[in-house]
């Protein structure tokens, strides 16, 4: 796989970030690189690529693309037979109940974590490993997809 | 097509399910009450002896405001931190659009910290109330209703209002 050495850039220790108020919505997009050495980008001169537009079985890399300075590049290799790369964004809507958000006051931030990993199946049973980022560049990684 | 844009919705004040423009933005907050309103202050009694009583149900969601083209799955209501003692939060799922209203609250009930019937208590773990995976595509109401309500208890002394802190109520969902 020779044309994994080309992902965007190294990997780079994680630093404690304070999200600033310009940051971009989402901190990282996907990429996802097949087989053939050519790539999706979520985002291209097409517009944003859902997911489900990958082929899935001719993935072979899947990166998250930081957008901010200071968040790395990860990515996970899919290099078994019936594995397969997870993605999501789990975002988070706080809804205050106290009654003193008043009319006109500012909303409370919504948080996302971007969840890479890769699944599989054997003897009928599902594996996977799951990379949780936060928004403050702390990782979590479990093989329960809900530990977070 | 762009990113879609998700609001957390609130859906009342009205006979039918509310559409469009007239979907409540939860996000500008809540409040607890006897009304068929977002944030109405018809107050809820204390009970005076042993028993609960509840709220008028809000029925809350997530509301594709602009379309995309992601998927929705996932969805998972949790607390930000326990209420003071007296208080609890209850939830149940329902594709089923109904007004808020005397009639369908939850019956006041005779021992403290009841179960209304048909829901689940709110906890700081986030618990799933609608795991289908619906796409971003066409706007308003994704997934089914996290219908939720408040029960007070005798055991509550923390006053009326705003006279205690009061934990947010968490919508997370899984988009991709």
């Amino acid at each position: 796989m020779q044309h994994l050495q080309a992902l965007s850039q190294p990997i780079q220790d994680l630093m404690p970030n304070i999200l600033p108020a310009n940051a971009p919505a989402d901190l990282w997009h996907w990429r996802a690189w097949y087989r053939d050495g050519s790539v999706l980008n979520e985002y291209d001169a097409a517009g944003k690529h859902g997911f489900k537009e990958i082929n899935l079985q001719e993935v072979v890399a899947f990166e998250l693309v930081p957008q901010y300075n200071g968040y790395a590049a990860i990515h996970v290799r899919i290099d078994k037979p019936g594995m397969e790369p997870v993605f999501f964004r789990r975002r988070t809507i706080p809804i205050s109940i106290d009654g003193q958000q008043l009319p006109g006051m500012p909303q409370m931030a919504q948080t996302t974590i971007h969840i890479l990993g890769w699944k599989r199946s054997i003897n009928g049973q599902e594996i996977g490993s799951y990379t949780f980022l936060y928004e403050d560049g702390s990782i979590l990684v479990s093989d329960d997809f809900q530990a977070a | 097509m762009s990113a879609a844009t998700v609001q957390a919705g609130y859906w009342g004040a009205n006979a039918t399910e509310p559409t469009g423009g007239s979907i409540g933005n939860a996000e500008t907050g809540i409040t607890f009450s006897r009304e068929d309103s977002q944030s109405g202050t018809t107050p809820i009694p204390i009970p005076t002896a042993t028993g609960t009583h509840f709220a008028w149900q809000k029925n809350l969601g997530l509301n594709v405001t602009v379309a995309g083209t992601t998927s929705i799955s996932n969805r998972r209501v949790s607390l930000s931190a326990n209420p003071a003692t007296g208080l609890l939060l209850w939830f149940k799922a329902s594709n089923v659009y109904t007004d808020p209203a005397s009639g369908n609250a939850p019956a006041d009930a005779g021992t403290n910290g009841a179960t209304p019937t048909g829901y689940t208590q709110i906890t700081t773990s986030t618990q799933v109330y609608d795991n289908a995976s619906v796409a971003t595509s066409s706007t308003g109401r994704n997934g089914q209703f996290c219908i939720v309500t408040l029960g007070v208890d005798n055991t509550y002394t923390g006053g009326a209002g705003s006279a205690i802190a009061l934990p947010n109520i968490l919508l997370t969902y899984d988009e991709q």
